[in-house]
């Protein structure tokens, strides 16, 4: 699905080479965990996927098209349909309820109030956290928020999920409870993730990861799904 | 679109600078209100006065009642007997023959002093005043130096309350009686009988102008062409309507200077608006990353703020023009430039007025709002994600 | 490095939030400067009209009450009068513009005798006293007007049913601008007299010069006792006197100055201390730092106090400065020297200094309350804030 030959500098003062040459492939299904040293990149590689940034030079198609020629406008509208965000930390807005947060996506599409409640209570199900949707992020646990986030990920039934560092903030137990979630995404409802982690654990649990060094590929380990370290 | 529930909820988050911020808009467009308020109210008294139908005939010169005189004062009889001229009830004309005079007398309370209207007249000069009706005491007799005011000059002057005795030029006139006549200029006179007042001023029999009311709209101009043509007479008619609103634009400096302080006010606040939305913005940062990259457009997180900003301000105004209830029939008294004398009004806080307070308000919210709001948009979503 | 600097760079750290702030207090004060300038020129005028020793006599009713030309010879008689002239307003239309300037008949040969600061070239008052249509003009308003030497100036009265044919002979100079015209009382008492038969001769007010200023207060009396008999009782007051006096028909438009003023100064507090609650907000771990290292409580309140004070007085002292920029560029109109009988220049005075303390006293209690919250912070409490 995505396919990309990229070099990327970021403007500052300073031109710094973040990404250099790099290609890579998803397909629809995949699982692919992105881990490498700090300033390697992977951030990087993953805005560039989700269509949060554009690159220097190369391209980034989506299903054939180019999100490197579409507009800001567009991409807005692109990523409201086709992604689905998973944040270090869970950036869930304070001031809206765990329904009002997971709806947010779907204010942006067409549908009625009526259908909008039935994919946010689906959604919510799916985390097992619909008893909970008219609490604030503040009465919630750190793993409650993120599964909230991971529903607002969902919400609009995107076809690529984007992960970066999902479990980063969380302790090894509701971390698990996460990346769980997250197969689940993966097998039962064939989405595509891509995540970017520190933590091999979690890489395990993808079906392949790709290591990234100074800005260029230097590894590819593909892994069954059925293969987890614990 | 973001749901303005959003935006509301972020303000409660925050509410103490929500609040402060409210609060000082409030003020501001409470104290802007009441300048309006002011304005509106001087301008009342003077438009309240102006019948259409109604005539004054005044020398050709002047520019006011105050400096007109009619000479000699028999022309006045005359124009008394002019055809055209409404009737009474009782048949008689409705003309009025009236002397009017300046004196600088003392206000209450160490108000320093004032020029108020003294207006001789004879009982016939009441039906060409709107409403006239006295409501405490009585109306005076001629020939023993009785004047009559309104509630307010009586409040405002020494001398002038009911009971009290008012010297003119060395004579005492006594106050028997407070009259009303709906707010029209005639409230800020002091009335007396106008052989009494004449003989007081030592102008035995003077005119000042002669107030008449005609039958319609084409004996009114054929007046009007007579008075100025006639070799008989050679005078100023002109309609009360016209004669007030003439008023009226020497109060434009007022307005003016109305309109100034009201914008000065404003743009203070405005700032203050700009930086309350400011630092709303400062601590979002993440927030609307996160928004932009679940797909809201630019346009629609920068529509967002600028409501958050217009919610604030409206808010503001609301408070204020609420503060002006209680203060609503105040009175004051101030000098009127085209007569140089007191005229006193009420303070109205009428729906134009309040709406012109909370435009204020939202322009507040627009133009402070808006470069905050453009600042939410301006970083790109991966460093806006990276804030905090 | 010191306090003060300190204080400083916190100013300068958020440049848009106190940029906002001092515009939003320069805005204000100016705002107050000149509704305060304009009470405070009422105060100055009659300070200086007190020491010009000039006295003005009106009738005891008014301005409606007349004042024979006799009574300005008996003025003149009286021990303690240095020179008496009449005063006659006469407030003439001028090519079709209502009253654009002053106008008033007075007697030439002593009016620059009772108006002494004012200076005229001994030709051009020769002129004046000779020539019975003859005017002088205020060099202000002459430029305004851009009048030369013999142009002819007719006046079309209002409240006076005749026209004058003025010729300008003359040109002086006052201390401010007063926007006058004087022209001869005999000429336009002779044309009253023409086409107002009976109309006696009027001095309109009298201006009279005290041989001693000291003594304006006893002479004013005495020439009200001159008259208190008579048909034209007076009542005499010094120039100053009368210039508040005009000030005084305002009426409630004073209290509503004191009003308005009372109103901004609030909204200001509130609005000087979101700003320094909203920086404080942000800066806990900082404080904390600082008490860490070993500021004391004292210290802390005098760093966020000072900040507040400041951010205050920069935006006072703007704002002060443009106001009175604004009442300087309003009193060079023409039609508005009649209000500002004196210049901007000298209206400095002790009210300038309570505007900036009203400015400093703003910024200081808007800081208060976050400087007080800043002392008591808990250390710990502060290292441990995430947000």
């Amino acid at each position: 699905m995505v396919q990309d030959v990229t070099k990327e500098y970021r403007r500052g003062e300073i031109v710094v080479p973040v990404l250099s040459g790099m290609n890579l492939q998803l397909d629809a299904c995949d699982y692919t965990a992105l881990m490498g040293p700090s300033g390697s990149g992977k951030t990087t590689l993953l805005n560039l996927i989700a269509g949060l940034d554009k690159a220097t030079s190369g391209h980034v198609y989506f299903c054939g098209q180019d999100l490197g020629r579409t507009s800001q406008g567009k991409l807005a509208k692109w990523r409201s349909r086709h992604v689905g965000f998973i944040f270090q930390a869970s950036n869930l807005i304070p001031v809206l309820t765990a329904y009002e947060n997971v709806e947010l996506p779907l204010t942006l599409t067409q549908l009625k109030r009526r259908q909008r409640r039935e994919q946010v209570r689906t959604a919510l199900e799916i985390v097992g956290l619909a008893e909970r949707m008219d609490h604030y992020p503040r009465q919630l646990s750190g793993g409650e928020e993120q599964r909230v986030a991971i529903a607002r990920a969902i919400a609009t039934d995107p076809t690529l999920i984007v992960a970066d560092e999902p479990t980063g903030d969380l302790d090894a137990k509701t971390g698990n409870e996460i990346l769980d979630l997250m197969g689940r995404l993966n097998a039962e409802f064939s989405k595509t993730i891509i995540m970017v982690t520190h933590d091999p654990r979690a890489a395990a649990r993808a079906k392949r990861t790709l290591l990234l060094e100074d800005g260029k590929l230097v590894g590819n380990t593909a892994q069954s799904p059925m293969e987890h370290a614990s | 679109m973001i749901p303005l529930k959003y935006n509301l909820r972020s303000l409660r988050v925050r509410w103490v600078t929500t609040l402060l911020t409210c609060l000082a808009i409030g003020v501001v467009v409470l104290a802007s209100v009441l300048t309006f308020g002011m304005i509106d109210g001087i301008e009342h008294a003077l438009s309240a006065s102006g019948d259409s139908s109604d005539l004054i005939i005044m020398r050709q010169g002047a520019n006011n009642e105050m400096s007109s005189f009619i000479s000699p004062p028999t022309k006045a009889k005359e124009l008394v007997n002019l055809p055209g001229i409404a009737t009474g009830p009782d048949g008689e004309p409705l003309a009025s023959s009236e002397f009017v005079t300046i004196l600088i007398k003392p206000r209450r309370n160490h108000g320093g002093t004032a020029n108020v209207i003294v207006r001789g007249l004879d009982e016939v000069g009441r039906r060409l005043r709107p409403d006239f009706k006295i409501i405490e005491g009585r109306d005076l007799k001629p020939g023993v130096n009785e004047l009559i005011t309104s509630r307010s000059i009586s409040k405002r002057f020494e001398n002038l309350g009911l009971g009290e005795q008012l010297e003119i030029n060395n004579v005492n006139f006594r106050v028997v009686g407070l009259f009303e006549a709906a707010g029209s200029s005639a409230e800020s006179e002091v009335w007396a009988d106008r052989r009494d007042l004449t003989s007081a001023q030592r102008y035995d029999g003077a005119v000042s102008v002669v107030n008449l009311r005609t039958k319609d709209e084409v004996s009114r101009l054929e007046i009007i062409e007579r008075v100025r043509n006639d070799d008989q007479f050679k005078l100023k008619a002109i309609t009360e309507t016209d004669y007030f609103e003439d008023q009226k634009s020497s109060s434009v400096a007022i307005r003016a200077v109305a309109f100034i302080i009201a914008g000065f006010l404003t743009i203070g606040a405005m700032f203050a608006a700009a930086n309350t939305m400011y630092a709303a913005v400062a601590c979002r940062g993440r927030e609307i990353g996160t928004l932009r990259a679940v797909g809201f457009r630019r346009r629609m997180v920068l529509t967002s703020f600028l409501l958050e900003s217009l919610v604030l301000c409206a808010l503001g105004g609301l408070l204020g023009c609420l503060a002006t209830l209680p203060l609503h029939g105040l009175s004051g008294g101030t000098q009127n430039m085209a007569t140089f004398s007191e005229i006193t009004f009420s303070f109205r806080f009428g729906l134009k007025v309040l709406l012109r307070g909370m435009a204020l308000a939202v322009a507040m919210g627009l133009i402070g709002g808006l470069f905050p709001a453009i600042r939410a948009i301006r970083l790109e979503i991966t460093d806006a994600l990276r804030q905090r | 490095m010191k306090l003060l600097t300190y204080i400083w760079r916190n100013v300068r750290r958020n440049k848009l939030r106190s940029g906002l702030t001092i515009l939003s207090m320069a805005f204000s004060l100016a705002l107050m400067t000149i509704l305060y300038g304009y009470l405070a020129m009422q105060t100055v005028a009659d300070r200086e009209g007190s020491k010009s020793g000039r006295l003005v006599v009106l009738n005891k009713q008014g301005f409606a009450g007349m004042l024979p030309i006799a009574h300005v010879q008996r003025i003149r008689k009286l021990d303690g009068v240095a020179a008496a002239i009449p005063y006659m307003w006469f407030g003439g239309n001028y090519k079709g513009r209502k009253m654009p300037f002053a106008q008033a008949g007075t007697d030439p040969k002593y009016a620059f005798d009772v108006f002494d600061e004012y200076k005229i070239s001994e030709d051009q008052l020769a002129a004046f006293q000779k020539d019975r249509q003859g005017c002088v003009a205020d060099k202000g308003l002459a430029e305004q007007m851009q009048w030369e030497l013999g142009e002819r100036i007719p006046l079309e009265g209002t409240y006076m049913p005749i026209n004058l044919d003025l010729r300008l002979v003359g040109i002086f100079k006052a201390p401010g601008n007063t926007g006058s015209l004087w022209f001869n009382w005999n000429y336009l008492d002779e044309e009253l007299k023409r086409n107002m038969p009976g109309f006696p001769g009027n001095a309109g007010m009298i201006y009279a010069k005290c041989k001693v200023s000291g003594e304006a207060a006893i002479l004013s009396q005495e020439i009200d006792a001159t008259f208190a008999n008579s048909e034209n009782a007076t009542r005499t007051r010094t120039e100053g006197a009368l210039i508040l006096m005009f000030g005084e028909m305002l009426g409630d438009v004073k209290t509503y100055i004191r009003g308005i003023s009372l109103a901004v100064v609030f909204a200001l507090a509130l609005v000087a201390g979101t700003t320094m609650a909203m920086s404080m907000r942000e800066r806990t771990t900082e404080v904390a730092v600082l008490k860490a290292i070993g500021f004391s409580k004292l210290r802390v309140l005098s760093l966020v106090l000072g900040e507040s004070t400041m951010i205050a007085i920069l935006g006072g002292l703007l704002g002060i400065a443009g106001g009175l920029g604004a009442l300087h560029l309003v009193s060079s109109i023409p039609a508005a020297a009649m209000l500002f009988t004196v210049p901007v220049v000298a209206l400095a005075g002790a009210w300038l200094v309570g505007l900036v303390l009203v400015a400093a006293t703003i910024g200081f209690v808007s800081g208060l309350v976050p400087a007080i919250l800043a002392a008591q912070l808990s250390v710990v409490n502060g290292l441990r804030r995430v947000v």
